[in-house]
């Protein structure tokens, strides 16, 4: 079909593609990375513990049953393989801003821009579908490899929240970043 | 500062939570105006008594839509806090900001009176300064053009019609669209932008 | 009577849960075909999403007729030799007090796209709309940026009835919607002109102008 739209294909990136999560197929993933406790301890700062399948599917049955969320599934587009997930959380309509948060279950895809391509099409999908104005994200400051792959995708560190989280007798940074629509149109004109 | 302190208050009325409790008895006496219910929608005239209104409310209130889908608001008379009636917003897809505004009054003898063009005063502004939209869209029927000419004033434009849209009192009836883009309103509303 | 849910290559069936789920959520992974066929943000659906949301049509069938579109070839694949599952067609706001309804189609996959199904599936679901629900006009839309759809849907018989400006955004561009009507007199003396014999469509070609 015909369209004046230029870019039609928003799911697919170079080495991945962003796909509906299926609770019956994707929830042994989810729980079977729960079991890395580094992947867990990046990803957020619940107290990091192994999790059934069970729950996790009816979570998310859940959000698939709201219709407006806004998780996708990252999956390679070598073999289709479920790596990890993507998400935008709407914080504003009226300010038309959204977090966005990110996590790769799988650790035989990290550090090989996974999931900078993943973020990458996550911001496509936030500035050129949903039409937001800006993307915001959080990062413990031990996970420097996300930080610099945030930083490829477009973000930029707009603050620091100090000694937020406490792990390992240790205090540590979260790190705010953020990107402008502005910034992203001119990053990839 | 914002420019907008007062930002739910014309200069007649103003725009109020609505209560199911406490309103309902004056929304149901509305739905016996014939005239009203076949100016505002195009299902089939009905009545209905106060419970089944704070029922209806209770629902609409209660409903799992996303909080920021649908502004439902009672109009009230500045003059006694009188209920004059019902002004809503939705918008259906946020990412596009086009916001769908309906309105009625339900007493006829407060028609005319310039309750109505003020509600919509503060509604559009409402719309627009603080929700950001980029458009509001409305429809109504080809036998309204009282109303037809009270949402040009206000800045609304003709967009076009479905043709023969509606069916009553044996005829067709056209359903008119109308829109006012952001840019348009902007123009004309200089004041509710500048801070004072 | 020529038979309602037959073309000579498509008919018109119920989805089916089982067969259909997994193809129609293929189909929505494909942000190309969900920003053509609405303008609802554009998210991909699991088949269980799908599912849920045909059990969620049968709940308001009053309102809301939808049809699976499927392909009459042989050997007949699908559910119940039904044929393969290549679109859909819908019939949704259905005012009945008015006699008015609007209208969506897709056809889902790349490759069944621009072989003519669009046109056949709309052919019957028109039919449907205007001699057996009996309505008054159906309406349809498509963002201006969609031509493709424009041009279809211009091509049988819809009119421009209003362009609501700016409504649609996508690519941080604004589109218009562009907003269409067919009335049943205007379906009627399509189908007309198109019912002339070919071998006499030129001395007839007078009067069917006039229908």
């Amino acid at each position: 079909m015909r369209s004046q739209l230029g870019d039609l294909n928003l799911y697919r990136g170079e080495l991945v593609r962003l796909a509906a999560m299926d609770p019956e197929q994707d929830a042994d993933a989810f729980a079977r990375w729960s079991h890395d406790s580094e992947y867990r301890r990046l990803l957020d700062s619940d107290p990091a513990r192994p999790e059934r399948a069970a729950p996790i599917k009816a979570d998310m049955e859940k959000r698939a049953e709201r219709g407006d969320d806004n998780g996708f599934g990252v999956h390679t587009l070598a073999d289709d393989t479920l790596i990890g997930f993507v998400g935008l959380w709407i914080a504003s309509w009226t300010s038309a801003e959204a977090f966005v948060g990110i996590g790769l279950g799988d650790r035989a895809y990290w550090g090989r821009g996974y999931g900078t391509d993943a973020m990458r099409l996550a911001l496509r999908f936030a500035f050129n579908e949903l039409n937001l104005r800006r993307v915001s994200l959080e990062a413990f400051s031990y996970n420097t490899r996300a930080i610099r792959s945030y930083e490829k995708a477009g973000f930029r560190r707009e603050g620091t929240q100090r000694e937020w989280a406490r792990r390992d007798g240790r205090r540590w940074d979260v790190v705010s970043m953020g990107i402008l629509r502005e910034e992203w149109e001119r990053a990839s004109v | 500062m914002l420019a907008q302190s007062a930002l739910l208050v014309g200069e007649r009325v103003r725009l109020a939570a609505l209560d199911a409790e406490k309103d309902a008895a004056a929304i149901a006496a509305w739905s016996h105006n014939d005239e009203l219910l076949r100016l505002l929608d195009t299902d089939p005239a009905r009545m209905r008594t106060a419970a089944q209104t704070r029922q209806d409310t209770e629902e609409l209130q209660g409903k799992e839509q996303p909080k920021d889908s649908c502004y439902l608001f009672l109009i009230r008379a500045l003059a006694g806090d009188r209920p004059l009636g019902l002004i809503d917003l939705a918008i259906p897809e946020w990412p596009h900001r086009d916001g769908w505004i309906g309105i009625g009054l339900g007493d006829r003898a407060d028609w005319g009176q310039g309750y109505g063009t003020d509600a919509m005063r503060v509604l559009l502004r409402f719309a627009f300064t603080e929700l950001t939209l980029q458009r509001v869209s409305l429809t109504v029927f080809g036998y309204n053009p009282r109303a037809i000419r009270s949402y040009e004033k206000a800045g609304f434009v003709v967009e076009g019609a479905q043709r023969e849209r509606l069916r009553r009192e044996g005829r067709r009836w056209d359903m008119v669209l109308m829109g006012l883009l952001r840019e348009e309103w902007e123009r004309v509303n200089t004041d509710a932008l500048t801070t004072r | 009577m020529n038979p309602l849910f037959e073309s000579p290559r498509l008919r018109l069936a119920p989805p089916d849960p089982e067969t259909d789920a997994a193809i129609e959520s293929a189909w929505t992974h494909d942000g190309a075909y969900l920003r053509l066929v609405d303008t609802a943000p554009a998210r991909p659906l699991s088949p269980s999403q799908v599912k849920k949301k045909y059990e969620q049509l049968e709940k308001e069938k009053e309102k809301d007729f939808y049809f699976a579109v499927r392909l009459r070839e042989k050997p007949v694949e699908g559910p119940e030799g039904l044929g393969r599952l290549i679109g859909f067609v819908r019939l949704f706001w259905v005012d009945w007090m008015h006699g008015a309804a609007r209208l969506n189609l897709g056809i889902g996959a790349p490759a069944d796209r621009g072989q003519g199904y669009g046109s056949e599936a709309l052919e019957l679901i028109l039919r449907y709309a205007f001699e057996e629900m009996g309505l008054h006009r159906v309406a349809a839309e498509a963002a201006a940026y969609n031509t493709g759809a424009l041009r279809f849907l211009e091509r049988h018989g819809f009119r421009v009835e209003a362009r609501r400006r700016q409504a649609v955004a996508r690519d941080g561009q604004r589109w218009d919607q562009v907003m269409y009507g067919l009335l049943r007199s205007e379906w009627e003396a399509l189908r007309a002109a198109a019912a002339v014999p070919a071998g006499l469509a030129a001395p007839q070609s007078n009067g069917a102008q006039g229908g």
